[in-house]
């Protein structure tokens, strides 16, 4: 039986021992080094070569994500396994982009942790319960730009004066049909006009003709 | 009638000289006939001589021709080889008038130095005898004569000399001198010239008067046509019968006949003025200084001042007027300059005063306008701003004959055609821009007809300008065409310089006391927000952590007493207390700022924020963005949004009463907006944002300007609230974004 070699990057001493004990548990594992400092952590991995990385995600120094991105690099054979309190799939898409094998939360059982561990050793992707890769596809979606029309920024009022403004009516003349003071009808008229990304009167009048508000002739 | 009177006797008295001369008389008394007809003959020559000396004179030139032709017949009637004639001037010297040819030719003087001797000449000699005795003279051997004083160098042999006065009504007025007759002078000789030097004197007279007369109306015409000053004659009609070219010129005409078909009266702007200066004339029969605006040919006006008096006949009745007129526009228009500078710069010191008593824009606003229509003679003025982040310009305050013009028309500053205008214009390029003429401009083709309708002829706006930027434009206008001269134009935009002066320090001013304010009220704010999130942390802690940890304690004390089979149960109560311990604590931390926003950046801590949000509220967030993928903003950029976020949510779900509300973020090249949507209760914004505190809207509205950016708030009871950030990215080096 080969062993596995681990390393440890934890800010906390006694997290660190808790976290030592509970691995040297298992007969095949073995903590080669450990650090309380990112930027420690990388060299020490640099220079131990381990199996597997234990990498709490908030550490001093750099940060654990930062730490997992030179770590892939520097030492592709070593994987990563996250420790993390934050159960959102934002973190876990970040840390599993940074190079990272499992994400784990630190609420979990240490037997959970474990089955990490060798999970990563056989070179497969673990994620803590509740997190999943289906909602991680979830989440990725409602990332991906939705194609904003910058029409639907316009309030009400902004639409109602775009209308008029397009159909060649005066500030004046608005202000008297909105029942509101000519003043606020620039206002509008000057937000519409930097929400639509417009600059002048024809930029209007030919959006106003793209997007219907004006008929076509 | 009497020169051929004279000519038919001449004749007469030829034929019996000729006759005489012709043919043999054996008469008895032979010498007494002989002497008889060679006395008619005699008589005849001189009466001849007479005659060719009145009649051929007349075509004579000078005075020196008709000498040189007295001088002919005189030689020819004595037989003389030369002769001079002289008069006496004014120092009682000669003043020599002719020398005949044969005695200039026989003079070897050089011609220069001859005509020196010749004029201005002592008396004396026997010359000065025959003037002295004031009689016709004989010398015939004149060199033995005491009075005989030689001849000049080179002067030719005088062999025998007759001197005759020349007579006017009595008086001596000079002399012809006759020489060197062959056979000498005889008495008949004498007395022929003595006869003959009456008409020598008329002829001289004549041609001397004819002489004057051409000179005195030479030197008359010349004054008349040089003199810079226009002279005129009209008739009583206002007929012009004579003018100079200097009035032509003054006056624009093409030439003399031109203006010679004019009336006077047409000449005058104004026909009262000729009214006046025909009554003044009529009654006093001469006009002084008369000062009046005169009509050029083309239709130009100038300033004339003229002087004139009636010339009457010898009745009294006036026969014409002449006068003489000046150009005074010159003046004139420098003496209005003169006033209008003094008016405009008593203007601009009051404006200066108006403007610095007053510290409210909308005051010094409505003060400008004002003063600029009283003090530089305007219809109208006003002062359009421009509407930040647009092209429109909008009307401030307007004064004068304004009739809802501003309300007709549609003004921007954009290069478009309602760009083009003096408005647009001064404000886009940065110059006074004049219109002086409304009614022909193209580029005043979309106001002209609301314009013409009050009256408007000239416009020009002047730029406002606060240093490097434009905030708007005087504009002004005029019932005259062109009014807007480059002096009048340089003195408003000076006007303008004070005002754009004025508004920039009141609106200073106002910002100052506005931010002031907003600063007391936010550092308020803070405390209180300060203080609630402590009271919060410290109610979460004690109520929540502490008792976890009490409750943990008490487990771990009873475990220790409790039987060995008990423990197990009790370590796994008490990991699942230290699971939920440690949610609590992660779940405050998270509440005082999450991590993620500095891991992560904004959109991913949003998305968490959501779902968190939904959960805890059961308000859906319906989330749309663009532009945001990869993308990672300064920290203060992102912190703001993430907060105005969260809090415009969290005012959503205590106030707005609904189940849903929208969420939108999008960027552009240098500007990062979000903006949230419910349609809920909505609320009166003004009132909200007095309210400080509960809302929360006031920190949401300065956390957005602090970064230079703005947050609008549209809500009304009943319909809904829109609250839009809009954050610049604007810090170069931090605001750009990170990339991955």
């Amino acid at each position: 039986m080969s062993m596995t070699t681990i390393a440890l990057a934890d800010d906390h001493q006694v997290v660190r021992q808790g976290l030592q004990s509970l691995l040297e548990a298992e007969p095949d594992f073995s903590v080669v080094g450990e650090t309380g400092n990112g930027i420690e952590a990388v060299q020490l991995v640099e220079r131990l070569q381990p199996d597997v990385l234990v990498l709490d995600l908030m550490m001093p120094g750099l940060n654990g994500l930062e730490v997992t991105r030179q770590v892939s690099q520097r030492s592709p054979q070593t994987h990563v396994v996250i420790l993390s309190m934050y159960a959102n799939e934002a973190h876990v898409i970040e840390a599993l982009r940074a190079g990272a094998a499992a994400y784990v939360l630190k609420e979990s059982s240490s037997a959970e942790l474990v089955h990490a561990v060798r999970e990563a050793v056989a070179g497969r992707h673990y994620l803590s319960p509740p997190l999943s890769e289906r909602a991680i596809e979830i989440y990725m979606q409602k990332a991906e730009s939705t194609a904003l029309d910058r029409y639907e920024t316009l309030t009400a009022r902004e639409r109602e004066v775009l209308h008029l403004v397009a159909e060649g009516h005066t500030n004046a003349e608005i202000a008297d049909q909105l029942f509101i003071s000519r003043r606020t009808v620039e206002t509008h008229r000057a937000n519409l006009m930097r929400k639509l990304d417009l600059r002048t009167q024809t930029d209007l009048i030919s959006y106003a003709l793209r997007r219907g508000i004006l008929p076509m002739e | 009638m009497k020169d051929k009177k004279t000519k038919a006797q001449s004749t007469l008295a030829k034929d019996l000289c000729d006759n005489a001369t012709g043919s043999v008389v054996t008469a008895g008394d032979i010498t007494e006939r002989q002497r008889a007809e060679e006395q008619l003959c005699q008589q005849s020559a001189v009466l001849d001589g007479i005659n060719k000396v009145l009649l051929e004179t007349l075509t004579c030139e000078s005075q020196e021709e008709v000498a040189r032709t007295c001088l002919a017949v005189a030689e020819k009637l004595t037989g003389s080889k030369f002769g001079f004639i002289c008069e006496l001037n004014q120092a009682g010297r000669f003043d020599t008038i002719a020398i005949s040819n044969p005695g200039w030719d026989a003079c070897t003087i050089p011609e220069t130095e001859a005509t020196l001797l010749l004029r201005d000449m002592e008396i004396r000699g026997i010359r000065g005898r025959v003037i002295k005795e004031e009689r016709p003279l004989i010398f015939n051997n004149p060199a033995f004569h005491p009075d005989w004083g030689g001849t000049p160098e080179g002067h030719p042999r005088i062999t025998c000399f007759l001197g005759v006065p020349l007579k006017h009504v009595g008086r001596t007025i000079g002399m012809i001198g006759l020489a060197n007759k062959e056979s000498g002078f005889v008495l008949a000789d004498q007395q022929a010239i003595e006869t003959l030097s009456i008409a020598f004197v008329e002829a001289l007279n004549r041609k001397r008067a004819e002489e004057a007369l051409r000179e005195s109306e030479e030197r008359y015409r010349s004054l008349f046509e040089d003199i810079p000053v226009g002279l005129y004659r009209t008739t009583p009609g206002g007929q012009i019968l004579d003018a100079n070219p200097a009035l032509v010129e003054m006056l624009g005409y093409p030439d003399l006949e031109s203006l010679l078909e004019a009336n006077a009266a047409d000449i005058y702007v104004n026909a009262e003025d000729r009214q006046r200066w025909q009554t003044l004339m009529e009654r006093e029969g001469v006009v002084r200084g008369f000062e009046a605006q005169l009509r050029q040919h083309d239709g130009t006006i100038i300033w004339g001042r003229d002087s004139a008096q009636a010339i009457h006949d010898g009745k009294g009745r006036v026969l014409y007027y002449e006068g003489a007129v000046k150009d005074i526009t010159e003046p004139k228009r420098a003496e209005e300059a003169l006033r209008q500078r003094a008016d405009d710069l008593a203007a601009l010191y009051e404006a200066s005063r108006a403007f610095l008593s007053h510290l409210d824009t909308q005051t010094i606003i409505e003060n400008v306008c004002r003063l600029a229509v009283d003090r530089f003679r305007l219809k109208m003025a006003w002062v359009g701003l421009v509407v930040e982040g647009s092209f429109d310009v909008h009307p401030a305050f307007a004064y004068g004959f304004e009739e809802g013009y501003l309300d007709s028309i549609r003004v921007t500053w954009d290069d478009s055609p309602t760009g083009r205008g003096p408005t647009g214009t001064a404000i886009r390029i940065g110059q006074a821009t004049i219109m002086n003429h409304i009614e022909s401009d193209p580029n005043y083709t979309p106001w002209r007809k609301a314009a013409k309708a009050r009256g408007f002829r000239s416009s020009a706006a002047l730029p406002l300008r606060h240093g490097e930027q434009i905030v708007g434009a005087l504009n002004v206008y005029s019932a005259e065409p062109a009014y807007f001269t480059d002096e009048r134009v340089q003195v408003l935009q000076s006007f303008a310089n004070q005002a754009a002066v004025a508004i920039q320090n009141a609106r200073l001013f106002e910002q100052v006391r506005v931010g002031r304010e907003r600063l007391q009220t936010l550092s308020r704010q803070l405390l209180e927000v300060q203080e609630a999130e402590r009271r919060h942390i410290a109610r979460e802690l004690h109520d929540e952590v502490g008792q976890a940890l009490t409750g943990l304690k008490l487990l771990l004390d009873m475990s220790t007493r409790s039987p060995a089979d008990e423990v197990a149960a009790n370590l796994s109560e008490a990991q699942a207390m230290i699971s939920e311990l440690m949610a609590l604590v992660r779940d405050l931390s998270l509440d005082l700022r999450p991590a993620m926003l500095d891991d992560l950046g904004l959109l991913p801590t949003l998305l968490w924020h959501f779902d968190r949000y939904t959960t805890q509220t059961h308000v859906r967030v319906t989330f749309k963005h663009t532009g945001l993928e990869g993308r990672r903003f300064a920290p203060q950029v992102e912190t703001a949004a993430y907060r105005i976020a969260q809090e415009a949510l969290t005012n959503v779900a205590r106030h707005a009463g609904v189940s849903e509300v929208a969420v939108r973020l999008w960027t552009d090249q240098d500007t990062l907006s979000v903006q949230i949507e419910d349609r809920g209760t909505g609320f009166d914004p003004e009132v909200a944002l007095a309210a400080s505190g509960t809302t929360g809207l006031a920190g949401m509205r300065e956390r957005a300007v602090l970064l230079g950016g703005q947050l609008t708030i549209e809500s009304a009871p009943g319909a809904g609230t829109y609250v839009t950030a809009e954050l610049p990215l604007s810090d170069p080096l931090k605001g750009e974004e990170k990339g991955k």
